[in-house]
């Protein structure tokens, strides 16, 4: 082979095993471009191109940290809201599922506030918590926790009652049972009610500025819409698709790292 | 006891001093401990109204391998879970050691049908989990988990996790669970039913192999007949509804055994003395279907 | 059944539908009208101009849709729908931003939002609310209200805090939350004053020029279709016409448009209408006619609301205001 041809078949090589790297900035890219190109096709106020959006956001956040302010704001309210409500559901999820006829006496007032949308809930938490933090992190927390406490009864339950017995064999006790048996063999199930939490959680955060907050990328939202500034809307709802990116890429490295076992190769 | 103890002591002591393959003559059984008991036992009903198992005697001694054969759903797996200790009979008793409380890894251990392996623990992991549950000096269960797994003839796969293992190499890895707290009595429900012929034999021999090494007691449920004849001392049929032992086929074909006994008139003539006996058992009614709850 | 009968069922109902297409009466055109808010009595010259056949005699159908809120412009300026319910200084921001919408009728001649603080915290004047916390929804109308009043009284910004509370003005009032809210004059002081509270009421208007809510339209449709917008105006004004001529009698027929409302709703309600009532005349409409604004008034609250940062650039009046449909 000559040496052309060497080098042109090594390049070859080395993009076919690496193009998938390739495809997230060129996706990213190209979404970009077509967005472009439609927006052409609007009034810049039903869709905004996206260098208008850009030049709109340096304009309003003309710091950087009034920009992180709203950002944090609503970021910590999103996972303040998804701690407490996920830690405060595993623990009502054990023991639901250790007590069923508990959890079918509870069950008709779970899907009740479940089936209320969290937009309307929202105000009634602002009107009894106030117009500060507690209430939207509160807001989140309500969300949050009935989405870890139903897969985490049903990860806990799912455990493999021939495992069950064999462990009884080899004598372990109730504890053991639970650290060793029951509690790993749930973690697929609470990992995937933490991943749907977390989004969730930004969802709820987000509903409660929309019920009354003076910061956070909700506020922003109300704020555009109020002065009529698309490219505004634009920028606080791309901001709020990457934080909603960002809490579930955190799970998904988190779930990759705890769950060993469950890796494609 | 003190003439029990100098046998026992005297056959360690010869055990040690050969090494595996050298071992020639027969092994004979350590003479009158009964490692398990069952006496006129009888277990819950079913929904027919008939009990599963009813007036099912056996006995087992020490250092003999003993086979359980019977049709799918005769309660041979609900007969191995009473002596395990996880069912309580409705009748009978059972005694195992002697005694008639639940025994603990340390002296019976099972290897199930499935393997069963904790999937989020590596192979090593999954060996030293019985040592791990009673308290031991954290370090020894390694070692102890890597001699066990020597023995099972498992190495080189300790970081690995179940997902990546064979069906041989997972049925290996249960039995050095079921050996590393030096259990003597070994319980075996199905363990190679899901596995390949090759692979089986070749499980078959190694099963042989540690029973030489360690002496352990060890009681097999099967429904393969050419398994139980070629593994076992004494070969125990049962038939079904109600579920009790009819009979029982001697082997005296001695040991070590190679794969070439299968061939044998002998062989095939106790094969077929078990057959007899089993279809006796069936009777009018039709082999139930395994239902897939009672595999343990 | 078989394909042959299938078919026949098909186009019979294809059939039905297009008879009942073409019997549906004579020519109306039919419009939209955003109302950018839940139904309710401020919508009165409407319900009555519909009942009353207004709208009939100038020839159009008017659909009511309340599922949007002030989105309803952007969709107004791309000429989505024809009509929309909204404020004088929503115009002038959204024409600030490009969106081509404009004023043609007004409805609430005096610029709405108000101040309100209960008696007791003594707040009377804007100067009294140095060093107080108000609470109102923090973007738009009630915004641009309370600056102007901040700005006339000359107390700045940083004196006073501004809590956002979205719309739960009255329980924030009542429960102490804050020490004053800002509301539209027309609906939630009679309603506090109804449940028995007293309250002090500092108006807006008086420090901002500007009308409040009317009847807009794309620039679009006045170019394409001025009968359907020179229809709309003239019904909507025979609306408020009758309305102030026969309050009772348009209460009524208000209420039929609310069937939700109970009995003890109706009578609060009753006060916020006679309240809206009273905000569609003032001295201008006395001369010129109802529903006209001065354009005076509109050139200087834009003025002052580029002066306060509220918008980046000015529109020329005559693109904000078409008053052109209002001529007899």
């Amino acid at each position: 082979m000559s040496g052309r041809a060497r080098g042109k078949s090594a390049l070859k090589s080395v993009m076919s095993r690496y193009y998938e790297y390739f495809l997230l900035p060129v996706g990213i890219a190209g979404f970009l471009y077509l967005w472009q190109y439609l927006s052409g096709f609007y009034d810049p106020f039903i869709l905004p191109s996206p260098r208008l959006v850009w030049e709109r956001s340096l304009e309003f956040f003309n710091q950087p940290q009034l920009f992180f302010m709203h950002f944090l704001t609503t970021l910590g309210e999103a996972g303040g809201g998804f701690c407490l409500g996920a830690l405060s559901a595993l623990p009502v999820s054990y023991f639901l599922a250790k007590k069923p006829v508990l959890e079918r006496l509870l069950t008709p007032y779970f899907v009740g506030i479940q089936a209320v949308p969290i937009v309307a809930l929202a105000p009634l938490l602002v009107i009894w918590f106030g117009f500060g933090i507690v209430s939207k992190v509160l807001v989140a927390a309500l969300i949050t926790f009935f989405s870890v406490l139903t897969t985490g009864i049903a990860g806990l339950r799912s455990t493999d009652p021939r495992l069950r017995e064999l462990l009884a064999i080899m004598g372990a006790t109730k504890w053991q049972i639970f650290f060793k048996l029951e509690f790993p063999s749930a973690l697929p199930y609470i990992f995937s009610g933490l991943r749907l939490g977390g989004a969730l959680a930004v969802i709820g955060a987000v509903s409660g500025e929309f019920a009354g907050a003076g910061k956070g990328l909700g506020y922003i939202v109300n704020f555009a819409r109020g002065s009529f500034d698309t490219p505004l809307l634009f920028a606080a709802i791309i901001a709020l698709a990457v934080l909603g990116i960002g809490f579930y890429l955190l799970f998904f490295i988190a779930e990759y790292l705890a769950i060993p076992w469950k890796r494609k190769r | 006891m003190h003439a029990l103890t100098c046998f026992r002591v005297f056959y360690f002591l010869r055990m040690m001093m050969t090494t595996g393959s050298g071992l020639r003559e027969v092994r004979k059984v350590a003479s009158g401990e009964k490692v398990v008991e069952v006496i006129d036992l009888a277990s819950a009903f079913e929904d027919d109204g008939l009990p599963e198992l009813a007036g099912v005697n056996l006995q087992i001694n020490a250092g003999e391998i003993v086979s359980l054969v019977g049709p799918s759903g005769c309660g041979k797996s609900t007969l191995l879970r009473l002596i395990a200790g996880v069912l309580r009979p409705i009748a009978g008793e059972i005694k195992v050691f002697g005694e008639n409380k639940i025994p603990g890894w340390t002296r019976l251990s099972l290897v199930p049908q499935d393997a069963l392996l904790l999937p989020w623990r590596t192979v090593l992991d999954n060996v030293r989990l019985p040592l791990e549950l009673s308290a031991g000096k954290k370090k020894d269960t390694y070692l102890k988990a890597r001699e066990a797994l020597a023995l099972a003839n498992l190495t080189g796969v300790e970081d690995k996790y179940p997902h990546q293992l064979s069906g041989g190499m997972k049925q290996r890895a249960a039995l050095a669970r079921a050996l590393v707290g030096q259990a003597r009595l070994l319980l075996l429900d199905e363990p190679f039913a899901a596995l390949d012929a090759i692979t089986r034999s070749q499980l078959h021999l190694e099963l042989l192999r540690i029973w030489e090494r360690t002496g352990i007691t060890v009681l097999l449920v099967t429904h393969n007949i050419f398994e139980a004849v070629f593994l076992s001392h004494r070969v125990l049929v049962m038939r079904e509804k109600p579920g009790r032992v009819i009979g029982e086929i001697r082997v005296d074909l001695g040991f070590p055994r190679t794969l070439k006994l299968v061939g044998t008139t002998e062989f095939s003539r106790l094969v077929g003395q078990v057959q007899e006996l089993l279809e006796e058992g069936w009777g009018e009614e039709a082999c139930r279907e395994e239902q897939g709850v009672k595999v343990l | 059944m078989n394909k042959k009968t299938f078919l026949l069922i098909i186009s019979a109902f294809f059939l039905l539908f297009g008879c009942g297409l073409a019997l549906s009466g004579p020519e109306l055109k039919e419009v939209t009208l955003a109302m950018t808010y839940i139904p309710n009595v401020q919508f009165a010259p409407w319900y009555v101009a519909e009942a009353k056949g207004f709208f009939q005699e100038e020839g159009i159908k008017v659909n009511f849709d309340y599922r949007m809120d002030i989105d309803a412009l952007q969709l107004v300026g791309a000429g989505h729908l024809d009509f929309a319910v909204a404020g004088g200084d929503q115009v002038i921001t959204a024409r600030s931003q490009g969106i081509p919408v404009t004023y043609l009728l007004s409805l609430f001649t005096k610029f709405p939002p108000s101040v309100v603080a209960l008696e007791e915290a003594g707040i009377r004047k804007p100067q009294d609310l140095q060093g107080k916390k108000i609470g109102l929804p923090l973007y738009g109308t009630s915004l641009l209200a309370t600056k102007a009043i901040l700005r006339a009284a000359g107390i700045k910004e940083s004196a006073v805090e501004l809590v956002d509370i979205g719309y739960t003005q009255i329980a924030s009032l009542t429960q102490g939350r804050v020490d004053a809210v800002v509301v539209f004059t027309n609906n939630e002081p009679q309603k506090l004053r109804a449940e028995g509270y007293r309250i002090t009421e500092i108006p807006s208007w008086e420090y901002f020029s500007l009308v409040g809510h009317g009847l807009i339209t794309g620039e679009k449709q006045i170019s394409l279709a001025p009968q359907k917008v020179r229809a709309m105006v003239r019904a909507t004004r025979k609306g408020m016409q009758y309305a102030l001529a026969h309050p009772e009698e348009a209460f009524k027929i208000t209420l039929s448009y609310l069937p939700e409302l109970g009995e003890k709703q109706a009578v609060l309600e009753k006060q916020v209408f006679l309240a809206s009532l009273k905000l569609w005349e003032n001295e201008y409409t006395n001369r010129r006619g109802l529903g006209y604004s001065d354009p005076q008034a509109w050139h200087d609250s834009q003025r002052l609301m580029l002066e306060m940062g509220f918008i980046k650039k000015e529109t020329p009046v005559d693109k904000l205001l078409n008053q052109s449909f209002l001529g007899e």
